[in-house]
């Protein structure tokens, strides 16, 4: 069993640094789990932490059920993979690969086992014989990965092992991570900034940001139901549409205003709102991209959920199309089919699906519709 | 060779007798066989200042030792990891690359005890940073073990040997004081780092007032303000880039960058503010 319970930790440095603040976290046996949040969020910190390559200042670290907060990094049953390959240039892949179990002082014949093991597993045999300078980027970093692999470690832990991967071969190297957690079946821990890595991934993400856990839930619901302004903005890209709006209430219906525009909320969303006191307030409320259409892209939109703006910049990416506007100083982005007709600078009207909309109290930030 | 091989034996034999370490001259003074390497030896006077410059290019000269060329000098602190699984995974990396390796107690001229000292014949590294964050990686990838590298710059005579372990000591002692995260330092990039290590102790406070004022205090324990102008510094004083890695509006950035000069008088946006607030910065974390 490798579940993982990281319970109340906290980092804080010699200097007063407060890294990580009040983490906790309970990951099953086998899950993929993502830590991402933007530079300096504690992610790779809570990541040495389960290492054993930062010190825990507070706070339980379990493995397996076991207290881990003064076991050895070495003992604890875990390999580490991270952005730099770190090959030996003079060793061959086997070496390389072998390398750390002869450390170990592991018998000669389980090594070569385990190392042909790990080859085949990353289908890498066939270069067991080359030396890092002979292997692409790609190979490079399967190579990486076997030195851990050879080690049948209980947890993988990686940190932004794809980072010195050209795009191309990030997406690439993303689907042969995710075959092979399906093949090992082990827990790993991975730590990334980018966003898109950790929904193709994960089966669980944990939003971080400023040491302070944020969310954490399945990719999915981190992208339906962001708990607050940081989530919904971190994940989605491009990202989710901010407005401050004035809630209003008119005939029984509430509307939110904005720079002379006035959107009916949805009547189950202003149910809410009214039950928590919002009506008169100003509130934040969201909107992803692919929920902005061009009016006639959306049947039965009425005329109380359109607004019209001039469109700024229109880009092609092939399958979709972005268009991006302005109204009144606040950016919207609509992803929008590919057919359209509008280009830069036409006057364009854009309906919002309100049944995709998000508020968030102005000064807590947190969701209102949970 | 052979007839070498057989002296060192019978040389280990004698020690176990002697319970000490042995040397063997020949009639011209150089060495023949002994119980220690001797170039290990050489290195470790070197560094522990025991030999002049003069002295340890004579010592070489008798062990028939010839510079190779191009060299630099590493000074691992193994932290926790065994020095002999260190040195195993420096000779695995450098192979006849690493000239002499040996361990220091290092006693006042660095921070901690123990030491380990890797000679690096420079050929295919032109760079000591990039064989030191090799050997760094490797290390906390194959035994998950945190070690610090110090690196000194290139040199090519063993006269130098002092002086490169003062300099690699020197960007070790940087990485304790100054740094959580990195793990590599090389004297030839401190910078300002060696600028705020040199300045007197006396000076420290007057030093963070005059720049500062009374604000140091404010802005140094306030870790978002602290984080902003660090990655604001690390990006090259560019805003977007700034922003887009921190996760933050435009005008949110403004408004801290703002509050820093307010509190301090500095602008990082300007070159020489932001040099003057790293430098604070430094200073301050020495004083702490």
């Amino acid at each position: 069993m490798a579940s993982v319970s990281l319970r109340h930790i906290e980092k804080i440095y010699d200097n007063g640094f407060h890294a990580v603040k009040d983490f906790n976290l309970e990951i099953e046996d086998k899950e993929f789990i993502i830590f991402v949040g933007p530079s300096g969020c504690g992610k790779s910190t809570t990541l040495r932490m389960v290492a054993g390559l930062e010190e825990i200042s507070s706070g339980d670290l379990l493995i397996g059920g076991e207290r881990m907060n003064d076991v050895e990094p070495k003992n604890r049953d875990i390999a580490m993979v991270f952005q730099s390959y770190a090959l030996y240039p003079h060793m061959t892949v086997y070496d390389n690969m072998a390398f750390g179990l002869k450390l170990r002082k592991v018998p000669k014949d389980q090594i070569d086992q385990q190392v042909h093991e790990a080859a085949r597993i990353l289908d890498i045999e066939h270069l067991l014989d080359r030396k890092p300078r002979a292997l692409s980027g790609g190979q490079r970093q399967r190579v990486a990965m076997g030195r851990a692999i050879v080690r049948n470690p209980k947890i993988f832990l990686m940190d932004e092992p794809l980072s010195n991967l050209d795009a191309k071969l990030r997406v690439q190297m993303r689907i042969e991570i995710s075959k092979l957690h399906q093949r090992l079946g082990t827990t790993i821990i991975y730590v990334t900034h980018d966003q898109t890595e950790a929904m193709t991934l994960g089966t669980r993400i944990v939003v971080m940001k400023d040491g302070v856990v944020q969310q954490v839930d399945t990719p999915q619901n981190l992208y339906k139901n962001p708990t607050n302004l940081f989530v919904a903005g971190f994940i989605g890209s491009p990202q989710m549409n901010f407005v401050d709006v004035v809630l209003k209430e008119e005939g029984g219906k509430v509307y939110a205003e904005f720079s002379g525009n006035k959107i009916r909320v949805e009547d189950a969303e202003a149910a809410v709102l009214k039950k928590k006191g919002y009506i008169g307030k100003t509130v934040v409320m969201g909107i992803r991209p692919e929920d902005v259409y061009e009016s006639s892209e959306l049947p039965g939109a009425s005329k109380d959920q359109q607004l019209t703006a001039t469109v700024r910049v229109y880009e092609l990416l092939g399958a979709e199309v972005f268009l991006y506007f302005d109204i009144d100083n606040v950016n919207f982005t609509a992803r929008v089919n590919p057919d359209t007709e509008t280009r830069n600078g036409s006057t364009a009207t854009f309906a919002l699906d309100m049944k995709k909309a998000h508020f968030f109290d102005k000064e807590t930030e947190t969701t209102i519709l949970d | 060779m052979k007839n070498q091989e057989r002296l060192g034996e019978l040389l280990e034999e004698i020690k176990e007798l002697a319970g000490e370490d042995l040397y063997l001259h020949g009639a011209d003074g150089r060495i023949l066989a002994s119980t220690k390497d001797p170039r290990s030896e050489l290195l470790r006077k070197a560094a522990a200042g025991e030999l002049s410059p003069e002295d340890v290019s004579a010592g070489a000269r008798q062990l028939g030792w010839e510079a190779p060329g191009a060299m630099f000098l590493l000074i691992m602190d193994p932290g926790r990891l065994l020095g002999d699984v260190a040195v195993e995974a420096a000779r695995a990396l450098f192979e006849k690359d690493l000239l002499a390796e040996t361990r220091i107690d290092a006693g006042e001229r660095t921070s901690g005890s123990e030491k380990l000292l890797f000679l690096i014949h420079a050929s295919e590294w032109e760079d000591p940073v990039e064989a030191a964050s090799l050997l760094q990686t490797s290390l906390e990838v194959e035994t998950v073990t945190d070690v610090r590298i110090g690196t000194s710059q290139v040199f090519d005579s063993f006269s130098s040997l002092s002086l490169a372990f003062r300099h690699a000591g020197m960007a070790l002692k940087t990485l304790e004081i100054f740094s959580q995260k990195e793990k590599v330092a090389s004297w030839r990039h401190l910078g300002l780092q060696l600028a705020a290590l040199r300045l007197p102790e006396a000076d420290v406070s007057d030093y963070l007032d005059s720049v500062l004022g009374e604000g140091a205090g404010q802005i140094f324990s306030d870790s978002e303000l602290m984080r902003t102008a660090e990655v604001f510094l690390m990006t090259g004083l560019n805003s977007a880039e700034t922003a887009r890695q921190l996760c933050v509006h435009r005008n949110t950035l403004n408004y801290r960058l703002d509050k820093i000069e307010r509190t301090t008088g500095l602008d990082l946006k300007r070159f020489e503010d932001a040099a003057a607030f790293r430098l604070a910065s430094l200073v301050w974390q020495r004083k702490e």
